[in-house]
């Protein structure tokens, strides 16, 4: 045995350093035993043999020891965790409740905007998928007309297009009938999707020279009304009285997020000859979904797209005045409007959740120092300062752990409820659940706050002096540094519920405003349903205008005989309120040079239009139901906008394209059919007499029940006859502008409740630190009650005491939302991010409930007893 | 008071254990590795042994003491396992549950 077949000192030191020196020692010896064994094959390196082998072992046996302590402790801390828990169940089922509830409006919200605004749309390579529309200064435009479809699908090398829109049709088949939703679109659609039917080859070239239009019927159409009927592709059905043959079946719970929720088939549509040309005008029906192509960036299919527009508004410039192409990605103009509030909504919970945070951290800390004697103990019994934070932090992540199985246990039970409540037409709401996502997410912020609202307690509760508590015989003492950081924790909820107040503020005023806008006419009362007359082939003018006549006069009278309705009106030309479509015309300044023109919105109306819509007229007249009359009605914007000062009264109009001027007979006040959120549409309005348009739209003012007459209207088609029919189903547009203010409505709603969840959570922080501070003084208290200080001063001076902290708590509230609210300012309406009102009432509102909270522990101040007091100490 | 049922055994732990057993009064680390390397062929690591003995006498399942030094060994006592009362029980156990499982399926595993 010599010397240098020892186990080198380093190795030796290392392993001595880890284990107690006898296991040291035998496991050396074990590995000297090995080295020297005839068993083992003579090794080379024998000192590095053994050093490695040392080192290996002293790695081992450094994770073991850790492994066991690290789990000794979590057992002991869970065990202290659980013990104070229960020993102070007010404090611990507050904490768990607020939290909880922080976490269940997060995970719901989350839940929410990742579904909506998160995640991938659910086609191959969906970020490549665009949406084609237009605007002008007016706003978005999102239709355009088969010639823009026409020259993109032609012209553009950067991308794919398909032009679609959808409408309800009457499908039959023997005589099952049910009413569908059909998705009208150009043949490319699919391919544009890269989606395909799972039975049955779909549309193909070919079918430009079938003689039977071909279908793709939805797979819940298929399961549902064709119980599944496997001979289904090949087979012809009817739909709208026309013979059509079923091509495919797409594959279950195909769905196409832009468009409506569901779809029950997809047809085939191709412009006309006379569409693409312009030649009747340009009326704009279509949306358009695109995909760029190979390696194209949106910026390249952008200018591509804008130059061909650009070249075709310049051919016809007299109806693409203003106008000017949008070039969206899908999934932005999905969610374009949804996002800006969705994100304010998920902002707001996180403020909500933090002030929950900040509340506990106090709730925790008040526990803290009643603890200090228990902690006191420990540390003096030897225990380190890292194990009484680690105990502490056990327990604040036990409560995290319990509130954050109620919250998730409260969001999925309310999700249902909160997805039932979400405005209409959200893209993939249906979709919303509480998946292996938000799960994950949701535990780590339960954990996250755990951590948030327990490590300020921990490192503060820890600070125990051992010498004073023991000479205070064990009395809980209160630093004036613990003080003063529950109340800097005071004051930031506070200004957190500011802010958050603000914003609510903002919301709720701006939904208010837009309530409150004058929309220029009255649409509460009104029902409407789009008629469309069919006109006899082949007939004269004559024939044509005496049939139409019919149709109209028929439709008026038979609702006008539908009980509850007070006044009838017919339209046509544009679209009823709240829908889009339009018809535009070029008006031509007098004096002015016959290039320049000004787009007008026009509508042929009945005279009974302005009484029915309640749409003031504020100069002039209406006009008869003359046919053969050639006047006009203009709004108050337009009939300035052409004739300046000069009273537009028998003015002559000059219209691009027609050749007889018409006269001014009346001015209207100016509306925003689009609603309270969109400019005023400058709007002349035509008699619809001479008219020669076969569709119109039949309005009926019902004062009471709108609803009841739209059923009433629904019934009229099945007498009709000629060639009348109705189209999609009668609209009431209390419903429409229900549905068009519903993003705020519901924003408005959430961030109200948030609000108020803030404030009541706030209220409570306020009450459990004045509580704190009332029992702490109270000796103080009693002296001064027993030198002469009257009750009502006590209470005045605790009150003032809270006061100072509530307005320096709203006073950085204030200035943080004057700070961030410009980011709110899109999702804005009718007042500033900065409105003084709001501010002023959200810190009064504050100060109100803060007061009421701190006045009822204050009230304890003055009813201090000085001789029990006294007696006491 | 019923006594505690024997403790559940990982597999490893069943090896190093059922090797004590085996060698009796001689069981130390080097002598449990060869134990187990003769019988299944494959040597487990040195850190797995430590370990794994560690755990054992933790859980109750073996003690350890020390033996005299000797030369060949640079002079280092060995540190001898020993099962204890538990330790086989629960050894006892183990190999009750896996020949519970394999009987009757003489013809699927080829027992040799």
């Amino acid at each position: 045995m010599t010397r240098d077949r020892d186990v080198p000192a380093l190795a030796r030191r290392l392993l001595r350093a880890v284990l107690p020196l006898d296991q040291a020692s035998a496991i050396e010896g074990d590995l000297l035993e090995e080295l020297r064994s005839s068993a083992g094959a003579p090794r080379r390196w024998p000192r590095a043999w053994l050093s490695i082998q040392a080192l290996r072992l002293t790695g081992a046996a450094l994770g073991w020891l850790m492994m066991r302590r690290l789990s000794a402790t979590i057992r002991l801390s869970l065990r202290d965790a659980w013990r104070v828990t229960r020993a102070s169940p007010t404090t611990s089922a507050l904490a768990v409740a607020v939290i909880a509830l922080g976490i269940a409006a997060a995970t719901v919200t989350f839940s929410v905007v990742d579904t909506v605004v998160l995640r991938a749309l659910p086609f191959e390579h969906s970020d490549r998928l665009i949406v084609i529309s237009g605007e002008t200064d007016r706003g978005p435009i999102p239709l355009v007309s088969a010639a823009e479809y026409v020259a993109w699908r032609d012209q553009l090398q950067t991308a794919e297009v398909a032009a679609w829109t959808y409408r309800l049709g009457r499908l039959q088949r023997g005589d099952d009938k049910r009413i569908i939703v059909s998705l009208i679109a150009t043949p490319e659609f699919l391919k544009v999707l890269r989606a395909a039917p799972a039975l049955g080859p779909g549309f193909s070239e070919r079918d430009d020279n079938a003689d039977v239009d071909p279908v793709v019927i939805s797979d819940a159409l298929w399961r549902g009304f064709f119980n599944s009927d496997p001979r289904i592709i090949g087979s012809t059905i009817s739909l709208e009285g026309q013979t059509v043959r079923v091509t495919g079946v797409m594959p279950p719970g195909f769905q196409f997020p832009d468009g409506p929720e569901r779809i029950d088939l997809w047809r085939r549509y191709v412009p006309t000859a006379e569409e693409r040309s312009l030649s009747a005008g340009r009326s704009s029906s279509l949306r358009i979904i695109g995909r760029l192509r190979d390696d194209h960036s949106l910026t390249a299919a952008r200018s591509e797209i804008e130059a061909t527009s650009a070249a075709l508004a310049a051919a016809h410039k007299d109806l693409f005045g203003g106008w000017r192409v949008r070039v969206t990605m899908l999934k932005d103009s999905m969610i374009g409007a949804v996002r800006g509030w969705m994100l304010m909504v998920l902002w707001a919970v996180a403020l909500v959740m933090t002030i929950a945070c900040v509340n506990v951290a106090n709730l925790l800390l008040a526990r803290g120092a009643a603890r200090s004697r228990d902690l006191g103990v420990r540390s003096a019994l030897g225990a380190a300062r890292w194990q009484l934070v680690a105990s502490l932090l056990t327990e604040s992540l036990l409560l995290a752990a319990v509130a954050g199985g109620a919250g998730i246990l409260v969001a999925a039970l309310t999700l249902d409820l909160v997805t039932a409540s979400l405005p209409a037409g959200i893209a993939r709401a249906g979709h919303i659940a509480i998946d292996t996502r938000v799960l994950i997410a949701a535990m780590a912020m339960s954990a996250a706050s755990g951590l948030l609202f327990g490590l300020l307690p921990a490192t503060q509760s820890s600070r125990v002096d051992v010498a004073s508590l023991l000479r205070s015989g064990g009395a809980p003492s209160v630093g004036d540094r613990r003080r003063r950081v529950r109340t800097a924790l005071l004051v930031a909820q506070v200004a957190f519920v500011v802010v958050l107040v603000v914003a609510t503020g903002l919301v709720v005023g701006s939904f208010a405003r837009v309530v409150w806008t004058d929309l220029g006419f009255d649409p509460a009362p009104i029902a409407a349903y789009r008629v469309g007359v069919a006109l006899p082939a082949g007939a004269s003018p004559e024939a044509q205008r005496a049939a139409i006549a019919v149709a109209r006069t028929r439709a008026l009278d038979e609702a006008r005989a539908i009980p509850g309705v007070t006044g009838v009106a017919l339209s046509a030309g544009g679209a009823v309120p709240f829908a889009s479509g339009s018809t535009t015309m070029l008006a031509v300044p007098p004096g002015a040079p016959d290039q320049s023109s000004i787009p007008i919105d026009s509508l042929w109306v009945t005279s009974s239009y302005f009484d029915v819509m309640a749409v003031p007229v504020r100069r002039g007249r209406v006009f008869d139901d003359d046919p053969n009359e050639q006047s006009v009605m203009l709004d108050e914007h337009i009939a300035a906008q052409l004739f300046g000062e000069a009273d537009p009264i028998n003015q002559l109009m000059t219209l691009r394209g027609y050749p007889q001027p018409y006269r001014v007979i009346g001015v209207v006040a100016s509306v925003r059919p689009q609603g309270p959120e969109q400019e005023i549409v400058p709007r002349a309005y035509f008699p619809i007499g001479p008219r020669l348009i076969g569709g119109f739209d039949l309005l009926v003012r019902a004062a009471n029940r709108p609803d009841v007459a739209a059923a009433a209207l629904a019934e009229l088609p099945a007498r009709w006859s000629g060639g009348m029919r109705g189209i999609n189903k009668p609209v009431v547009l209390r419903d429409q502008w229900r549905r068009l203010t519903a993003s705020r409505r519901f924003s408005a709603g959430v961030m109200a409740a948030l609000g108020v969840l803030a404030l009541i959570i706030g209220a409570a922080g306020i009450y459990g630190v004045m509580s704190a501070v009332v029992t702490q003084r109270r000796r103080e208290m009693g002296v001064r009650a027993a030198l002469g200080a009257t009750a009502a001063r006590l209470v005045r001076e605790t009150l003032a005491d809270a006061g100072r902290w509530l307005l320096l708590g709203a006073g950085i509230g204030v200035a943080a939302a004057w700070a961030i609210g410009g980011v709110l300012s899109s999702l804005l309406f009718g007042v500033t991010p900065r409105d003084p009102l709001i501010y002023a009432l959200a810190v009064a509102l504050l100060l109100i409930v803060g007061l009421i909270a701190a006045w009822l522990p204050a009230r304890r101040a003055g009813r201090v007893d000085p001789l029990i007091v006294l007696r006491t100490d | 008071m019923a006594p505690a049922p024997p403790a559940a055994l990982r597999d490893f732990e069943l090896l190093v254990l059922l090797a004590v057993l085996g060698l009796k009064d001689d069981a130390y680390p080097v002598s449990i590795r060869d134990a187990i390397e003769q019988r299944t062929g494959r040597a487990p690591s040195r850190a797995a042994v430590f370990i794994t003995l560690e755990r054992l006498q933790e859980k109750g399942l073996v003690t350890s003491t020390f033996g005299d030094p000797t030369p060949v060994r640079g002079g280092r006592a060995k540190r001898f396992f020993r099962a204890t009362r538990s330790g086989i029980a629960a050894a006892q156990q183990a190999v009750d549950q896996v020949s519970a499982m394999t009987a009757g399926l003489d013809a699927v595993l080829k027992r040799r």
